[in-house]
């Protein structure tokens, strides 16, 4: 299988690859197939990417879909429709049109948008660079068997163990077995399930 | 058909949230069996019962003798690759070994979709005799996604139809059993090893 790289700005057809760095700028006009995909600056892929690992230091956008195994970012995500992965960590944002389901998902962000986030175990804190900040992570609905938020602006977060923490406004939470409240969260309903 | 909602599925089934999107990531669940429904709280996920508790069961039942790749070998329909000889496949329960040599004459080793289908007509003996359908090519059913339909008609003889899931029959034509090629895959798959 071919490597395919990019210094400076390019662009990438679509194909199997082994392994696509881009460090500059670059975009990908069809659907990638990769065991590695690398972007450190920006890159943006017109179509299906299905990678092991991702990893973005920059930014990155999909106008479709995005699986992957492994995914580390530092800096931004966006993708159009579905994000699927086993692990994904994300510090900076991430921006997902439809459904975000992701195992072992942890994000550190205060300026992400999610539709719909699905998983087991989900993590998201407040980015601390941004100071007095009162931003944040809007998320529709959250649903993992544990769950670890800050900072989330969420219709509806359903989980076995729910752990809300400060700055949340959340409509709805729905939890299993174990709940936590932060002081400084505002919930409107806690519903316990059966 | 009747539906279930997501939190329903999870209280019958005891199954986590983590658990139940794995799967679906994993594509032992397909996408399209996930379906939002608005309500009056906002958007539900609802599936059709009889589609989603047989296969929960399956993985259920496979998940620990199992990788989840290999599941997915019986239950996706894009996966066929492997082959069964003669005498694996006499050994499943739910094989009727005359069914099977009858079947069986003229090949070497059996596929998935083979062994689907002598399972149904190892079941179902008394309403539909496999001489008969000898001359067909079942390798023509290219996907686990199907459902066998055995159908009676107007003057009580009984066919086997193999269609999807939405078929539609003549109204002289009456379903007396109706079941997924998926739930017999997953049946037998618990039956190897």
């Amino acid at each position: 299988m071919n490597d395919c790289k990019i210094y400076g700005a390019g662009a990438v057809s679509g194909g199997t690859y082994r392994e696509v760095s881009i460090a500059g700028s670059g975009k990908i006009k069809g659907e990638i197939t990769a065991e590695s995909f690398s972007v450190s600056g920006s890159a943006k892929a017109l179509d299906n990417l299905d990678v092991k690992t991702l990893k973005v230091s920059g930014s990155f956008s999909a106008e479709k879909n995005v699986k992957a195994e492994d995914i580390k970012i530092a800096g931004s995500l966006a993708v159009k429709e579905n994000l699927s992965s086993a692990k994904a960590h994300i510090s900076g944002s991430l921006k997902v049109g439809k459904e975000a389901n992701v195992d072992d998902f942890f994000l550190k962000s205060s300026n992400s948008e999610i539709a719909a986030l699905h998983g087991d175990n989900v993590t998201i804190k407040r980015e601390m660079a941004i100071f007095f900040s009162k931003k944040h992570n809007l998320i529709e609905e959250i649903e993992a068997t544990t769950i670890d938020i800050e900072y989330v602006k969420a219709k509806r977060v359903s989980g076995d163990n729910v752990t809300i923490g400060q700055g949340c406004i959340i409509d709805t939470v729905e939890y299993r077995d174990k709940i936590t409240v932060s002081k400084e969260a505002k919930i409107d309903n806690i519903v316990k399930l059966g | 058909m009747e539906m279930i909602s997501k939190k329903e599925l999870l209280q019958i089934t005891q199954i986590s949230y983590g658990q139940l999107y794995r799967w679906k990531r994993e594509g032992l669940i397909p996408d399209e069996w996930f379906i939002r429904q608005s309500v009056a709280s906002g958007q539900e996920t609802y599936f059709y019962k009889e589609q989603i508790l047989p296969r929960i069961e399956t993985i259920l039942s496979l998940k620990d003798r199992y990788s989840h790749e290999e599941i997915k070998q019986f239950l996706n329909p894009n996966a066929k690759d492997r082959r069964f000889t003669i005498s694996e496949a006499v050994l499943i329960k739910g094989i009727d070994p005359f069914i099977l040599r009858i079947y069986a004459q003229e090949k070497s080793d059996l596929t998935l979709y083979d062994l689907v289908v002598v399972y149904f007509f190892s079941n179902n003996q008394t309403l539909l005799d496999i001489n008969n359908y000898l001359s067909v090519d079942f390798k023509q059913i290219a996907s686990l996604d199907q459902f066998f339909y055995l159908v009676k008609d107007y003057s009580g003889k009984t066919y086997l139809i193999i269609a999807g899931e939405d078929a539609v029959f003549d109204p002289q034509l009456t379903v007396l059993k109706k079941q997924a090629l998926s739930d017999i895959s997953g049946l037998i798959a618990q039956e190897l090893k």
